[in-house]
């Protein structure tokens, strides 16, 4: 009742070694299930003791009274619950199994909309809960179509409902990707491995650039859901390059991003085969041609899609004073014969 | 309008006054009074359609202090209950309101019947379920705020359930939608044998967790620290306070509405995790939870209705939990649903498809074996075929 007393400050957790950023007011669960680590909990009301850890240094508050679940002699050790923890100033913590390797879940294709005449959102319901970080990217494999698992960036933030969404672009020549466009696959079996990956947001003040080409736009548009609904108030310009009108999607989803973002917020969608006579006002060209005109300083940038637009759109980029490790790219890149499925598609560096 | 956000949730404090002012009035205004509360819930369920919106909320202190109106509002409603059944005038309450209000409370109290009587039983032990009980859910979660913990103890205290708040956040949700759980229901059992069996064995719950908390911190078993006897203390002088009221027909009336509280209690608890199963070692998923979407419930029950998310996330405070309209939906608004669950026949005639179709399209494939296990002790012939796993097709 007197929490306003309480002015809760953002801290850092490091949870075996790995540092995250807890918000203020953030239990250390609830902090490391955002970061994408698969920190064991079950109940999260303080009950079972799934989410046990111990706390090497610093303090925490605590939101129940640990007498419920936990021993004395744990107690003495420094045992807490994680989900019931919210820190006090920086904490260090150690706890038994918190994966941050990928591991395989189940699900089920539970809607399937076609956004583009090439483009399908595809959504799955899964069977337990996968904790990932905007940006992140899965691989995904049909149970009518096993051993052809490929990989897919979420296109949205994780949900409490554990429902997950992937924008998929029909290939030319690929199997799964042409079966999710002709083919109905809602009550279809799945399974995915994940969270891959080490494209997300850094933390900062800068201006941020977005360049999407493609089905590029979805671990972006995760990316600034989840930026928006933790506050995030920096400037935002995103690109979006596209061959023609048509190839445009979520562009609702786009303007109630503008509506609700605190600060500024640029959209500029870029078409490169617009006919001339078409009534396209906007802007004409290679997305990455916008780059210059767009360019605020100190910019941080966040490049997702086919590898050709990211070389060019880096380099530019560079040539303008962004710092490399201010870069931050996904190159969407084609998987080849089924027999390199254990390859990864996306091969995500940090930076360039 | 976020104004209007804050107001639907006052509906709950309209009713409650609208039943206090039903059973002073006496007379057949009781039964209008209970005819009118129940109309609210069962029509505005069907014709009121379900409020999926999630707002946000930038002033949630408002929110608590309504949740927190409700004890005040509870001991008012539970006053005029007594009052009504009571011969004398308790601090010469009902000459001071008549004459206030122009309107003879105790000759209409002289002419009220059995049957109307009976009236304000069903309505103050559902007013007991619902402005009692379902609030201090909300505030007993609530276990870092000990004025939210105290008022949602003394709430739960009117229907001899102050149990509750132990046994329903540190056992409940830990197994719920598992056979360790008291207050999930197998399949085939119905909901009189629920009320009873989910009362004995939470109890006992409590009492062993509470046990070892206590053993834990090295307290007396049998001492003020024991949050379950002070708890039934605390309904204790409550029954105490009735009698003091209106001696022998107060004390028994106020029991007889206390139980029936708690028996709503047990049926709302049949009805959110009829049938589910799950392995207790894997986490809580939003297909473990029977969920309604109907706007009226949704309102006044503080959104209970949106079950599944709260046990996802159990921490999130009710006015952020979100609607998952894919999840298992119950087969009506909450009093459509436990005026069903009461009704056997009729529940399982409309539960059983439902609880195959779960099997179906919900359950993960450990839990179709767990659920082809239940199934085989449900008593249910069309249950009873889906006995073996792999199903048969």
């Amino acid at each position: 009742m007197f929490a306003f007393l309480n002015r809760n400050r953002a801290a850092n957790a490091s949870i075996n070694g790995a540092s995250i950023r807890v918000e203020p007011g953030e239990t250390l669960l609830q902090a490391a299930l955002r970061s994408g680590i698969d920190f064991p909990h079950s109940c999260r009301v303080g009950g079972c003791a799934s989410c046990k850890c111990r706390l090497l240094q610093g303090k925490v508050r605590e939101l129940t009274e640990t007498g419920y679940i936990l021993s004395a002699e744990e107690l003495d050790q420094g045992y807490i619950l994680a989900c019931q923890s919210v820190p006090r100033g920086d904490v260090s913590i150690e706890v038994d199994s918190a994966q941050q390797e990928a591991r395989q879940v189940r699900g089920k294709v539970v809607a399937q909309e076609r956004l583009t005449h090439d483009i399908t959102r595809l959504t799955l319901q899964l069977e337990t809960g996968l904790p990932y970080q905007a940006g992140q990217y899965a691989e995904l494999s049909l149970d009518c179509l096993p051993n052809h698992a490929r990989s897919f960036s979420f296109a949205s933030p994780p949900r409490a409902d554990a429902k997950v969404s992937f924008f998929i672009r029909k290939v030319p020549g690929g199997r799964l990707t042409t079966l999710v466009d002709s083919h109905s696959l809602v009550g279809q079996g799945a399974s995915l491995k994940g969270p891959l990956g080490q494209f997300h947001l850094r933390p900062a003040d800068a201006p941020l650039l977005l360049v999407a080409g493609g089905s590029g736009l979805a671990p972006l548009l995760a990316i600034l859901q989840d930026a928006l609904a933790g506050n995030v108030r920096r400037p935002v310009t995103l690109l979006f390059g596209a061959r023609q009108e048509h190839d445009l999607y979520a562009l609702e989803e786009i303007q109630a991003l503008a509506r609700q973002w605190p600060g500024p917020f640029h959209f500029v969608p870029v078409l490169s085969e617009a006919d001339r006579h078409a009534a396209w006002e906007g802007a004409r060209g290679l997305v990455s041609e916008q780059i210059p005109v767009l360019l605020q300083a100190g910019s941080h940038a966040y490049l997702c899609g086919p590898p050709g637009m990211i070389d060019s759109a880096s380099a530019l980029l560079q040539r303008h004073g962004v710092a490399r490790e201010n870069i931050h790219a996904d190159r969407f890149t084609l998987q080849q014969a089924p027999h390199a499925a254990t390859e990864s598609a996306a091969t995500q560096p940090a930076s360039l | 309008m976020n104004a209007l956000h804050y107001l639907k949730y006052f509906l709950f404090h309209a009713v409650g006054l609208c039943s206090a002012a039903a059973l002073l009035a006496g007379g057949p205004w009781i039964a209008y009074g209970l005819a009118a509360v129940l109309t609210l819930y069962v029509v505005g369920d069907l014709v009121c359609g379900d409020d999926t919106s999630t707002p946000e909320f930038r002033h949630p202190g408002i929110l608590t202090f309504q949740l927190w109106l409700a004890l005040p509002l509870l001991c008012f409603i539970v006053f005029s209950a007594l009052w009504g059944v009571s011969d004398g005038d308790f601090l010469g309450f009902g000459a001071a309101l008549g004459q206030a209000t122009g309107y003879d409370l105790i000759a209409a109290r002289d002419a009220t019947n059995l049957g109307q009587h009976t009236c304000a039983w069903v309505l103050t032990g559902l007013m007991i379920g619902t402005i009692g009980t379902i609030t201090a859910h909300e505030l007993t979660h609530r276990t870092w705020d000990p004025v939210s913990m105290l008022i949602g103890r003394w709430l739960l205290a009117f229907s001899f359930d102050t149990i509750f708040a132990v046994e329903h956040v540190y056992g409940h949700h830990r197994y719920v939608s598992t056979t360790e759980d008291p207050a999930t229901a197998p399949r085939g059992r119905n909901v009189y044998a629920h009320v009873l069996i989910s009362t004995v064995r939470g109890n006992l719950s409590a009492w062993h967790i509470e046990k070892q908390r206590l053993a834990r911190k090295g307290y007396w078993l049998l001492g003020w620290r024991n949050a379950v006897l002070r708890g039934h203390g605390m309904s204790l002088l409550l029954v105490a306070a009735a009698y003091a009221i209106g001696q022998w027909p107060a004390a028994l009336f106020f029991i007889a509405c206390a139980l029936w509280g708690k028996a709503l209690l047990e049926i709302v608890n049949y009805m959110e995790h009829y049938g589910m199963v799950r392995n207790p070692a894997t986490p809580v998923q939003p297909r473990h939870s029977w969920n309604t979407n109907k706007r009226i419930s949704s309102w006044t029950m503080f959104n209970l209705t949106r079950h599944s998310h709260h046990h996802a996330q159990g921490e999130v405070p009710y006015q952020d939990l979100k609607p998952f309209p894919d999840a298992p939906m119950m087969v009506g608004g909450y009093l459509t649903t436990i005026i069903v669950a009461m009704l056997p026949p009729l529940w399982h005639k409309l539960m059983t498809p439902k609880v195959l179709a779960w099997d179906r399209e919900y359950a993960s494939a450990e839990e179709r074996q767990l659920a082809a296990t239940a199934n085989a002790r449900s008593g249910i012939p069309a249950l009873m075929k889906y006995s073996n796993y792999p199903s048969p097709s």
